[in-house]
């Protein structure tokens, strides 16, 4: 009995396609096998049959004229290659408008982004720093007003808390201003009213203006590194076994910013500039009245965040949704282009 | 016609850069074959004239995709290709138009290169359309192996060439139609004349 490999080289042999040992071995074959032998002579008379049959002569001729070949020529947009690009373009425009809304959406619903994780660090932080200014506040200011002031500040700051848990845009970029003026606040606050001379708070206030004018250079990066970096020698500097929470702040800054956004990293200037501006005035105000006067440089910063909070995230915010949905409708638009168009086309071709 | 494939390679040519009458040239240098496997795929000479037609119209808009080569071998696969795809659109649509039998009922002989006597051109168009119908029995790879290599007496590399599969599959084709053919002949062979039964005894 033949397989299929055995009619194969059969076929093969009577078309002349044996290379010379296959057609050696096949030719001892057939003078032993008798079956094979008959296979091979119906075989050939089978092709001897087919190859007969008459080689046809075409009908008529079938030159083409002008007008077959000018017809049927489609527009572009009827083409199989404009369905390819719109397809093609309607699916990244999608993709790329799913992803700007996804990344809106989380950044308004979870702190779980780098960038949100980064603003309640921050704002964590920050809970211990006024904590401290405002027990320093009472333990060393002798007016009882400003114990009162303090508590507020104390009361406001658990308030806070919570927010940071929710950590909206908003805290994100109240948070900025908050870490790098807080520190160097708490120092004027410390200072001032360790020596309860306004002139040594001038002094110390002169200093904090170099140290805000020295974080302005060009490069918002290495900027934010340095400033933190002072910043915790600053908190260092004050010596007080409740200045941990200054520290860390200042150190968890430093380990935060190199995966920082450009968008906050490029507001930071601003808000480096603005607390330069409120420390001069800090200062001025230091300068004219001693002990008494300082409490209040623990509260300027409440006056830098709503300055800083509209110019820094707020209308980002709403570019990224609207990308995003003009992304998605123009992709839906590509896509039923490249449907319709094919289905004309196949339309036509049935036809 | 085209005499050698210096002249063959000039025609391209010019047709390429628009010159209707030299790729006219070509259609006449190839319609015969063409239509000869057109009409051995199909099975009538109305299908087999429409798919030649549209085979060169093809080859004409997409003269700019011949990248050298065996420009038989170009043209004979668009030839198979179109058949092909006309065979698949008649199993998607099985429903034939009244057209299209009227056509299978007006189909003669097709015509031959050489006309014999009226009795051995009955008896040879009595063979012709028994292997005819053997051949239409099998399924469409292997009737265009075997049509491009039994009838047209193509190698088995331009069949490669022009269905654009390996050596291997070819031949595997090619010799389980001509198996199936066989079978299909020797069960009609009473029909045939005592010349062209197949014998099985040595």
């Amino acid at each position: 009995m033949l397989n299929e490999h055995d009619y194969e080289l059969l076929s093969a042999y009577i078309d002349g396609e044996l290379n010379d040992s296959e057609r050696a071995a096949l030719e001892t074959r057939l003078q032993s096998e008798v079956d094979l032998r008959r296979e091979l002579a119906t075989l050939r008379q089978t092709v001897t049959l087919v190859s007969q049959l008459p080689k046809l002569k075409a009908p008529r001729d079938f030159t083409l004229d002008k007008s077959i070949t000018k017809s049927r020529t489609l527009p572009f947009p009827m083409t199989a290659a404009f369905s390819a690009i719109s397809a093609a373009a309607a699916f990244l425009l999608i993709i790329f408008g799913g992803y700007l809304l996804t990344i809106s959406t989380n950044a308004n619903t979870s702190a779980s982004s780098p960038i949100l994780a980064y603003d309640a660090e921050l704002q964590v932080a920050q809970a211990p720093m006024d904590t401290q200014n405002a027990q320093d506040g009472v333990s060393q200011a002798p007016a009882p007003q400003i114990g009162r002031e303090s508590t507020d500040e104390i009361q406001n700051q658990d308030v806070l808390e919570p927010e940071t848990a929710q950590a909206t845009e908003a805290s994100l970029a109240d948070s900025i201003p908050y870490a790098i003026a807080l520190p160097t606040m708490t120092q004027n606050a410390q200072t001032g009213l360790a020596d309860g001379q306004g002139g040594a708070a001038a002094d110390q206030a002169v200093e904090t203006t170099d140290f805000f004018a020295a974080t302005a250079p060009p490069s918002p990066g290495e900027d934010l590194a340095s400033s933190a970096i002072t910043m915790q020698e600053s908190a260092d500097s004050s010596a007080t076994e409740h200045d941990e929470g200054a520290a860390n702040s200042a150190a968890d800054l430093t380990q935060a910013i190199p995966p920082q956004p450009a968008a906050t990293t490029t507001s930071m200037p601003t808000m480096v500039a603005q607390a330069e501006e409120a420390t001069v005035q800090r200062a001025m105000a230091a300068t004219a009245s001693p002990a008494p006067a300082m409490p209040p440089t623990a509260s300027p910063a409440p006056t830098i965040i709503p300055t800083a909070v509209p110019q820094s995230k707020a209308a980002p915010t709403i570019d990224i949704n609207l990308i995003g949905l003009v992304s998605i409708i123009v992709g839906i638009i590509f896509l039923i282009a490249a449907l319709a168009t094919t289905l004309i086309r196949r339309r036509r071709k049935m036809a | 016609m085209v005499s050698n494939p210096q002249d063959e390679q000039k025609l391209i040519r010019q047709a390429l850069k628009g010159n209707l009458d030299a790729f006219n040239a070509l259609v006449l240098a190839y319609q015969d074959s063409a239509y000869s496997i057109a009409y051995r795929i199909m099975g009538d000479s109305e299908s087999a004239a429409d798919a030649t037609q549209d085979s060169f119209i093809t080859a004409y808009r997409r003269l700019n995709t011949y990248r050298g080569g065996n420009f038989r071998a170009w043209v004979l696969r668009i030839v198979t290709n179109t058949c092909y795809d006309e065979l698949r659109r008649r199993k998607r649509r099985p429903a034939a138009s009244l057209d299209e039998m009227g056509a299978d009922m007006d189909d003669g002989a097709p015509v031959p290169d050489d006309s014999p006597s009226p009795e051995q051109a009955a008896q040879q168009n009595e063979l012709n359309q028994a292997i005819q119908d053997c051949i239409d029995g099998l399924s469409e790879s292997q009737r265009m192996v075997m049509v491009l290599s039994d009838i047209e007496g193509l190698s088995y590399q331009e069949i490669v060439d022009i269905l654009g599969t390996n050596l291997g599959t070819v031949k595997s084709r090619l010799s389980r139609a001509r198996v199936t053919v066989r079978d299909c002949l020797q069960a009609v062979q009473e029909l045939l004349p005592s010349i062209y039964r197949l014998d099985n005894n040595e």
